[in-house]
């Protein structure tokens, strides 16, 4: 096998060590450089745009609001697929980035929602000249009260969204849960019960490549015929949709190319539409093609952020640690366009319920508008704001119990057969005990728990400084879309044959650092039993690729490489077909992969790199299919809310020095269940890179607002990432229960090490200090107040 | 906002050259070396003048350090890096050598300077406090000679310094009375390990003698508009013995002396608490050796 | 009509002697990347904290971003196109392909700048965290990173990785 438990190196690893690999700001360009003029305040009405003295305003391509129509006749049909009303055909406002709720404007035409929201483009050759400019254009605003607290039910004169601000609720309750008279009676029988509000903050993904798109349009005459688009991106898909009702063209005019891509993590997985709406109205206007690529601040104050958080959670208990019942109540901050709310929000109700068997559960989750920049897509994509909120809560219950917070999962974590909060019945053969025990062993947990109650209580007594804590959270995260969002995403790969006997896999997703073009190549030589220099991965091209979904919900290797595989089959399938291939012969010995038929491996290599010479243009397809089995009621927020799940238990390590309250992380172990590892170095990269992060914002990372809701932090000095100085080496661990509907049975790993690292670490922190933290990130500051209160 | 590419630089080759330069055009020139600060000043949109005097051209007279009977002199255009390589530094200037090596990381270290340093007069600044602390003077020269500033009174308001606009920093002296004595102490706390700007710091020299505090010197950083020395608890802490200082009366002369604020970093209320501490680890670490 | 500055520079880059005119105040990085098209230097940040723009200037590492054109007089500097070639790569480079360093690649280049100068410095492996925490990575959790550059480092000095 070329990739699956090998350590294949990367495809682009050669031209990244040289400096060679050309991401959007370095490829040739010849046009116009794009700046952006935004919003002052939180919230208000454009009164005037005034253009000051400096630059020569001659030499500026301006765009506005008014270059796009607001009463146009649309050439698509009205877009009825996610359920809300759908779009007339006549009268459409082209100004609204198409996601799922069409409120957020391109430009602000009048009344506006948070500060920084974009008003005016202007473009210019000299691309410091046209940042400067941007300076000098002063928009005169009328404001109007905005809400900047997200957890503060709102007043009238700040409703700006339905009746309430509410962009999305859901509640999801079964057994008691379902009755609130039978609920209470549950905890009024219960021997304990405990109560708790946990808050998380807003975390900026912080690629280390700012945002950056070209745009370029081709006319017949005067009217815009192509559109073409390439930049640092997750989803062209999703740019594509959205810039074919922007600028209403037919979906073949229109062309999305992703550029390699620094770094993404979510945060390029809504905002390019954005940013290439805004370029390609600015090479509209203007003739040219345009180069929007924004510096540092502009990137931390425009675009999407982690959801921030406030979760309230109250269980029931029996004497021995048993959960009886979970009541919660969620509440995230949307900020001032619905953008991905909903869906985040979904992500976080299902999983606050965490991978535990609790009969009664009872929560309702909404997430709020405030008039901040919009939040959207961070890794983890809402499950890490409840995740660290159930399993600090279980810490805190089992402090009340006097039970090792271990063992308190050990009683509750679900076995096989058992229930998650959606109902949902475990079937996997899970091992959640066994596996937990695999990290806490690694860790050297229990002796470390007991040496270190013993260190605190002597540095207690001798009036000295340091203290350590050992703290874990045992954690699961659903690998694909939603329900049946699979389903709806009707994702298509192809493979197709080009010049010399070159397989080409043909996919939307993009890599972006993970590995997706190497996991890719593997899966497509493995099925075939070929090698990787059989193999090319496709450049993401909407005008050369089918639409194989987002890069985003761990989906690309378990649910993409899954039809990579079986396009392959197709593939082989029509050789046989076409009389390519001779007599099969079954290869003798040779693995079979586990849902992969592999159909390739049938025959010799050799004979398919033949047979593949005289096929060039033949194209192997495959469609997504769901699994049987995953039924889920979007109404009720009941049933198989993921196909499969990874499971995980974190524990880490801790010193906190109380002279000045900074935590020193000493060691971290992440043990993770997931199926198959496909690449060892890239799966141990993803989960060591998601720690990191995660450390990042359980203990650094901050996003601090000014008094207009802007981001006050918003450069690399002030919002604080971790050095390779401030995080130990995480020990990596892997256990393998194969998922029969992935390739080889790889499942989807690439958000879960954000939802371990922040629960883990403030319990250990917790346990240090003998303080109920209940927020993140756990600054020094806040820290220290929690030591300092009650005693000065 | 003053664009990089209409901003004028000159790069004299002898320091007459510079002098003569800074003499008849000071005030719209700005001397600059590393540019570490520069830069990221421009870069964020802060006033630029019209030209830069740039010293890198300068090093045959402001490079280097060197010891002799007056002390240290770190020449003006002496880096972090070359300090960190200098083992007499390390030996008898320790808390010196401790700060230039946090400040920033390897990039910054390579280019920064500690005149430019005391220069930039940030109250977050990473060596000068230690500096001040060591009673260090400041060496300006221009056309008029040569005069030296004590570092205890190089600061006339927030990110402002006495030099004249006809003056460049020469070098910074560290007294030898100041070299290779025990009791130097420098704790930077910042916002993570390497690339952190200072949340609040203390830069302290103190001796003790027969267990009693002789001539303290106690420099606050972060707690003040800008860098300085903590008049009312060196007056405090002078001749007393360590058990006999209790906690109120140093948190009461620590609040005549600072009043820290809330920023985008941090806050007052742990700003205040953790300087309280650091003293007390000051006093303890100083005093046990 | 303000008239723009100019400084005509001599300097080597990548051991090349270059000569240019550019405004003295320019930014090293938008040199290299604009005038000379040396596009493997990046700009993460602008203000000298991510170190993705990373140079080699007179023989340390330095933010490109922080340096202005004049100060490239009669320097000798370095960039990640001078480390290695396509046919021989640096130590550095082959280890950090070797363990899997390099994720999105944005930062690669101005990691792999210091990381090769504290191979050629031979400095000692347990500081490669300490001296490469002005090379900031999102990516990777700089495990590998570590990895990759102490093997480089062991293995340079004709030891066991």
């Amino acid at each position: 096998m070329t990739l699956v438990g090998s350590r294949l190196p990367r495809i682009d690893g050669p031209a990244k060590v040289r400096g060679a690999t050309a991401y959007i700001d370095d490829k040739p360009f010849a046009g116009l450089y794009g700046a952006t003029v935004r919003t002052p305040i939180a919230r208000g009405r454009i009164r005037g745009i005034r253009f000051l003295d400096g630059p020569d305003w001659r030499e500026f391509v301006i765009v506005t609001s008014r270059d796009v129509p607001r009463f146009a006749v649309s050439v698509h049909a009205p877009d009825t697929s996610h359920g809300e009303a759908a779009a007339a055909a006549e009268h459409v406002d082209l100004n609204i980035v198409r996601l799922i709720h069409d409120d957020q404007p391109y430009l602000v035409r009048d009344e506006f929602r948070h500060k920084h929201e974009p008003v005016v483009l202007l473009a210019h050759p000299d691309r410091d000249i046209v940042r400067w400019a941007a300076t000098r254009v002063q928009l005169e605003c009328e404001p109007l009260p905005a809400v900047l607290d997200y957890r503060q039910d709102p007043e009238i004169a700040q409703i700006q969204h339905g009746m309430d601000n509410v962009l999305k609720a859901y509640t999801l309750q079964k057994g008691a849960g379902e009755n609130a008279a039978a609920l209470q009676a549950v905890f009024d029988e219960a021997a304990c019960v405990v109560e708790g509000t946990y808050e998380t903050a807003a975390q900026e993904q912080a690629y280390i490549e700012p945002q950056g798109m070209v745009a370029e349009v081709h006319f017949a005459g005067d009217k815009p015929v192509h559109v073409r688009v390439e930049g640092s991106l997750q989803c062209p898909y999703y740019v594509h949709t959205a810039l074919k009702h922007l600028l209403n063209l037919p979906d073949d005019a229109v062309q999305v190319v992703q550029a390699p891509t620094g770094g993404a993590f979510g945060g390029k997985e809504d905002y390019p539409s954005i940013l290439a709406g805004h370029a390609t109205l600015l090479a509209l206007k203007s003739k040219q093609p345009v180069k929007i690529v924004y510096d540092r601040v502009e990137d931390m104050q425009a675009t999407t952020k982690r959801h921030p958080s406030q979760t309230r959670i109250r269980t029931a208990l029996s004497a021995e640690g048993k959960l009886l019942a979970l009541q919660a109540q969620v509440r995230m901050d949307g900020g001032a366009y619905v953008t991905l709310s909903p869906v985040v929000l979904s992500r976080g109700t299902i999983h606050l319920g965490g991978p535990y068997d609790i009969t009664h559960v009872h929560i309702d989750a909404k997430v709020m508008l405030s008039n901040t920049a919009p939040n959207g897509a961070f890794r983890g994509f809402g499950a890490p704001q409840t995740i660290f909120a159930m399993e600090r809560h279980l810490d805190v219950c089992a402090k009340q119990l006097d039970l090792d917070p271990a063992e308190l999962r050990r009683r509750n974590l679900v076995q096989r057969g058992g229930q998650l909060a959606t109902g949902q019945v475990i079937d996997e053969p899970i091992q959640l005990r066994q596996w937990m025990d695999a990290t806490l062993d690694t860790l050297g947990y229990a002796d470390k728990r007991r040496q270190h109650l013993h260190f605190n209580a002597q540095a207690v007594q001798s009036g000295k400084p340091l203290r350590r804590g050992v703290g874990l959270s045992t954690f699961m995260h659903g690998c694909g879309f939603t329900g049946s969002g699979e389903v709806w995403l009707a994702s298509r790969v192809k493979v197709r044959v080009i010049g010399g006997g070159i397989v080409e896999v043909c996919a939307a997703n993009t890599e972006m650092g993970q590995g997706a073009e190497t996991v890719f190549t593997g899966i497509c030589a493995d099925a075939l039993g070929l090698g990787v220099q059989d193999i090319r991965v496709a450049i993401p091209d909407t005008a050369q690729v089918p639409n194989s979904g987002p890069t985003v919900a761990s989906r690309t290797s378990m649910v993409v490489g899954h039809l990579v595989a079986k396009a392959c089959d197709d593939l082989v399938h029509k050789l046989e077909d076409q009389g390519l291939l001779g007599v099969a012969m079954q290869p003798a010995g040779q693995p079979v992969s586990v849902q992969a038929q592999g159909r390739g491996r049938r025959w010799p290599a050799q004979q398919l790199r033949e047979a593949l010479k005289k096929a060039e243009g033949l194209e192997g397809w495959s469609l997504y299919e769901p699994p049987p089995g995953v039924v889920w009621d979007d109404k009720t927020y009941k049933g198989v809310a993921y196909g499969t799940y990874a499971w995980a238990c974190y524990a880490a390590e801790v010193e906190v020095d109380t002279t000045t309250c900074e935590v020193k992380i000493l060691d971290f172990v992440a043990g993770q269940e997931i199926g198959r590892v496909l690449n060892r170095t890239l799966a141990e990269g993803q989960i060591a890179g998601g720690v990191v992060q995660g450390m990042g914002w359980a203990l650094l990372e901050d996003v601090v607002r000014d008094a207009e809701g802007g981001m006050a932090n918003a450069n690399l000095t002030s919002y604080v990432i971790p050095t390779m100085a401030d995080v130990p080496k995480v020990r990596v661990l892997f256990q393998e229960q194969p998922y029969g509907y992935a390739p080889f049975g790889a499942k989807g790993i690439g958000e879960l090490p954000m939802d371990g690292p922040a629960p883990a670490l403030l319990n250990a922190v917790a346990m240090a200090l003998d303080v109920d933290v209940a927020s993140a990130p756990a600054t020094p500051e806040k820290l220290m107040a929690l030591l300092t209160r009650g005693t000065r | 906002m003053t664009l990089l590419h209409d901003i004028d630089a000159v790069r004299p080759a002898t320091l007459a050259e510079a002098l003569d330069l800074l003499q008849t055009s000071g005030a719209e020139l700005r001397p600059m070396a590393g540019c570490t600060d520069v830069l990221v000043e421009a870069h964020f949109g802060k006033a630029m003048p019209r030209r830069f005097l740039d010293l890198t051209g300068l090093h045959a007279e402001l490079g280097g350090l060197a010891y002799d009977d007056e002390g240290l002199h770190l020449g003006a255009l002496c880096t972090y890096a070359q300090a960190l390589r200098d083992p007499r530094l390390q030996r008898e200037a320790p808390a010196l050598w401790h700060a230039a090596s946090v400040v920033g990381a390897t990039q910054i270290q390579a280019r920064g300077t500690f005149a430019g340093n005391v220069e930039n007069a940030s109250p977050a600044a990473d060596a000068a406090p230690v500096l001040m602390a060591l009673d260090a003077e400041v060496e300006l020269v221009s056309m008029s000679g040569l005069r030296r500033v004590p570092m205890a009174q190089y600061y006339s308001g927030y990110r402002q310094t006495v030099r004249r606009a006809d003056e460049l920093i020469a070098a910074l002296v560290v007294p030898q009375r100041s070299l290779g004595r025990p009791g130097q102490w420098y704790r930077k706390v910042g916002t993570r390990a390497y690339q952190a700007i200072t949340k609040v710091g203390l830069a302290a020299h103190l001796t003790w003698q027969d267990g009693v505090v002789q001539e303290p010197r106690i420099v606050a950083v972060a707690m003040s508009a800008t860098i300085k020395r903590c008049e009312h608890l060196e007056a405090l802490v002078r001749g007393r013995r360590l058990e006999d200082l209790g906690d109120a009366e140093l948190r009461a002369a620590q609040a005549l002396d600072v009043q820290p604020i809330d920023d985008v970093r941090s806050t007052a209320a742990y700003r205040a608490e953790v300087f309280a501490r650091l003293l007390r680890q000051a006093l303890a670490a100083t005093a046990a050796v | 009509m303000t008239h723009r500055p100019t400084v005509r520079i001599s300097c080597t880059i990548n051991g090349l002697d270059r000569e240019f005119k550019t405004a003295p105040m320019r930014r090293l990085i938008d040199v290299l990347r604009d005038d000379l098209g040396l596009m493997g230097t990046k700009e993460g940040c602008g203000e000298g904290e991510c170190g993705a723009c990373s140079v080699l200037l007179d023989g340390e590492p330095v933010n490109s971003c922080l340096v202005p054109a004049i100060q490239a007089q009669g320097a000798a500097i370095t960039t990640i196109e001078g480390i290695g070639s396509p046919e021989l790569r640096h130590a550095v480079q082959q280890a950090f392909l070797d363990h899997g360093s390099a994720q999105c690649g944005i930062c690669t280049p101005g990691m792999i700048i210091t990381a090769a100068w504290m191979v050629d410095k031979k400095l000692p492996p347990e500081e490669v965290a300490r001296t490469l925490a002005g090379n900031l990575c999102r990516c990777t959790g700089y495990a590998s990173i570590i990895e990759a550059v102490q093997a480089a480092i062991v293995a340079a000095q004709g030891g066991q990785a």
